[in-house]
């Protein structure tokens, strides 16, 4: 394709200034706490700027506009509750959590209930959410380079993992945290201006046009190559111009397809008229322009119950955040719980400019290329829109800009997941130096790289949500009891995170083996946490009550260090003091 | 908040012996600063989720209002697309200023002990 040569060249330079930067930072490193948290701190804006880089994943850059293209306006709950977590972890956690002084969720276990054996659950369910949220991130690589080069699917999936360990492995967290900061500032151009461009281009938009009576119809005459074989679900006749294999008769001219499924093999060139209805890949819902502008998650799907599948994200995506190991190490490099309040404040503005713009090119991507319905592909519709809609050099210069702009993503994300997996596996569970830790980073790379594998069929967004849904189910409750409850007893916390993580992601299992696609199954096992979180704030409170002997010793000390404004402490190191 | 404000409360250190190892207020004092803490940050998430998901319940009781129009913008847009971003970043200082006012209370309560 012509616009491979610029997009490639800046993925290189992105993933060139890692590097570069992740290797600045060896000479730093040199102490398990240099590692794991880079050297504390760091002044609440590029805090901030930093948390957001490494929050922005592959879900937020590409993910964000093909679920919006694919299931329609009510997936902005997604974008809207990645960033409203940030409000719950300001209200809940911000400033108990940094005057706490610990590194890590395990850490926090243990220092404020006293249990080894709390830490090490704690540190399983660490490992659990750093890889399911590592998933996305390759799945995310592996598209890219096929929708940009055609590489095999593995081929994204191999590049990404080897890049992303290499550097942990070399550098530590030191020479990332910079590049974190960094990063926002890359991902907001490289949305921000072709967003911005698009909409000029596209001329605005007309009143009425997206919630129009109809599915997306072709404004232009569209020519469609199909790269993978898809099944077309056909709801009214249309008349393309066919150069390939259709329901395996090979055509080279006019051909009707009426309604019903039609099998399209790669290779194939379909040619649509102006003014035909797009036929959508099978598996896609076909909305109306009222379903489709509607605020509900999955309002286009049959007995999905719109509402409370609604709400179940809510609680995922609001009450996840707070539960995220990789970002709540961050939280300890700020200097003391006011600049942790600051530096929450600044990340949601952060987030709110970014999230303006994937929206853009959802909403383009309908009325200007309905052809993405075609090939199935809205995940794509990032990478893809520039050149549908600018033809020659414009198109290739926006398009190797948000290809740059989703390999930061997936390279910031994927860094500071795999920094907190190898962490927990080296300080938590064997309790090595950085030796070790350099060595868990390699095999935590390796088992993210084999089950990034296996995830393509899977939504970008619906990973990162049961991934959610895990944290929110498991860290959240721990967090908010062990910080506001005193009776939290270590015995109750086990209870929780054993109940509400393994109710999760049981259920998460089963709708990704396929059980429970329809109806309330599909809800409760698709989104769980409407249900699962409940049960871990329930199981921890019941057992706790049950279990006062098991009360930490030295519990009103605990809560001086959570609670007590810092210019009231006394200086000493077991407040957290430098 | 002021520039002032932060680096005051960042140098000083208030002089008070209610927080020594053995103070006779330590877990009163503690317990009223949680108390009020936490009834500030129920208050504000009561605020937040009140705000926020009101809309899939309006329009679930009346379903014409998702083809209305805002600013031009279908409603659903102009509310999750844009709007509601402002709105959590507002609630976010709001409450930064309550919980930094508690504090500062707190702190004269102790000094005065």
């Amino acid at each position: 394709m012509t616009f491979a040569p610029l997009a490639v060249g800046a993925i290189i330079v992105v993933t060139l200034i890692t590097m570069v930067v992740g290797a600045l930072g060896i000479r730093v490193a040199r102490t398990p706490d240099d590692f794991m948290v880079a050297a504390r701190a760091v002044p609440p804006f590029r805090n901030a700027a930093a948390i957001s880089g490494e929050y922005l994943s592959a879900a937020s850059f590409l993910g964000v506009a093909g679920l919006i293209l694919k299931d329609g306006l009510g997936m902005l709950w997604y974008p809207v509750g990645y960033a409203a977590g940030y409000l719950m972890l300001l209200l809940l956690v911000a400033a108990p959590l940094r005057r706490f002084g610990a590194y890590t969720i395990p850490d926090f276990a243990e220092g404020r209930l006293g249990e080894p054996r709390l830490r090490q659950v704690a540190t399983v369910f660490v490992l659990v959410i750093g890889w399911f949220y590592l998933l996305p991130q390759l799945k995310g690589a592996g598209l890219t380079l096929h929708v940009l080069l055609g590489t095999p699917y593995w081929v994204g999936v191999g590049v990404l993992a080897v890049v992303v360990t290499s550097n942990i492995a070399a550098g530590g967290m030191k020479g990332v945290t910079f590049v974190q900061a960094l990063q926002y500032w890359i991902k907001l151009v490289a949305i921000a201006v072709p967003a911005v461009v698009l909409l000029g281009v596209a001329g605005g938009l007309h009143r009425d046009e997206l919630s129009r009576p109809a599915p997306p119809v072709f404004s232009t005459a569209t020519t469609i190559k199909v790269q993978t074989s898809v099944t077309l679900n056909v709801l009214t006749p249309v008349s393309v111009t066919a150069d390939g294999l259709v329901d395996g008769s090979r055509f080279d001219g006019p051909l009707t397809l009426d309604v019903g499924k039609h099998d399209v093999r790669n290779g194939a060139v379909l040619i649509f008229p102006a003014g035909a209805t797009a036929p959508h890949a099978s598996g896609l819902p076909v909305l109306d322009g009222q379903s489709w502008v509607s605020p509900f998650v999955n309002a286009g799907h049959r007995g999905a119950h719109p509402l409370a599948s609604t709400y179940s994200l809510i609680v995922a995506t609001f009450l996840g955040t707070l539960g995220l190991p990789h970002i709540l190490v961050r939280f300890y490099t700020n200097r003391d719980g006011r600049a942790a309040r600051r530096t929450t404040i600044i990340v949601l503005m952060l987030l709110g400019g970014f999230y303006l713009f994937p929206a853009v090119f959802a909403v383009l991507g309908r009325l200007r290329d309905p052809g993405l319905y075609v090939t199935g592909q809205t995940d794509s519709v990032v990478l893809v829109l520039p050149h549908a809609l600018i033809s020659g050099i414009g198109g290739s210069v926006l398009g190797a800009l948000v290809a740059a702009g989703a390999f930061a993503a997936f390279l910031s994300t994927s860094s500071g997941l795999l920094v907190s997996v190898a962490g927990a596996m080296a300080h938590d569970l064997l309790r090595g130096g950085v030796r070790t830790f350099r060595r868990c980073a390699v095999v935590a790379g390796a088992v993210g790289l084999v089950a990034g594998l296996q995830v393509q069929r899977f939504d970008l967004n619906l990973l990162v949500g049961w991934c959610f849904a895990i944290a929110a189910s498991t860290f959240c409750p721990l967090l908010v009891l062990g910080i506001w409850w005193r009776r939290l007893t270590w015995v109750g916390a086990i209870a929780g995170l054993v109940l509400g993580g393994g109710s999760s992601s049981v259920a998460i299992i089963l709708t990704m083996l396929g059980v429970g696609q329809n109806g309330w199954p599909g809800v409760l096992l698709g989104q769980p946490a409407i249900w699962t979180v409940p049960l871990a704030f329930v199981a921890m409170i019941v057992v706790s009550r049950a279990t006062p002997a098991y009360l930490p010793a030295d519990l009103e000390s605990k809560l001086l260090q959570l609670h007590l404004p810092e210019a009231l402490r006394p200086r000493h190191p077991a407040y957290g003091e430098p | 908040m002021r520039a002032a404000d932060v680096v005051e409360a960042g140098r000083h250190s208030v002089n008070s012996r209610a927080f020594d190892e053995n103070g006779e207020y330590r877990d009163v004092l503690l317990h009223s600063l949680m108390r009020a803490q936490f009834g500030l940050t129920l208050s504000f998430i009561a605020l937040a989720v009140g705000v926020l998901i009101s809309l899939p319940l309006v329009v679930g009781l009346a379903p014409s209002l998702a083809t209305r129009h805002l600013f031009g913008l279908p409603l659903t847009l102009a509310v999750l697309g844009i709007a509601v971003y402002p709105v959590l970043v507002v609630i976010a200082i709001a409450y930064v200023r309550l919980a930094e006012r508690t504090e500062r209370h707190f702190l004269d309560l102790v000094e005065k002990l």
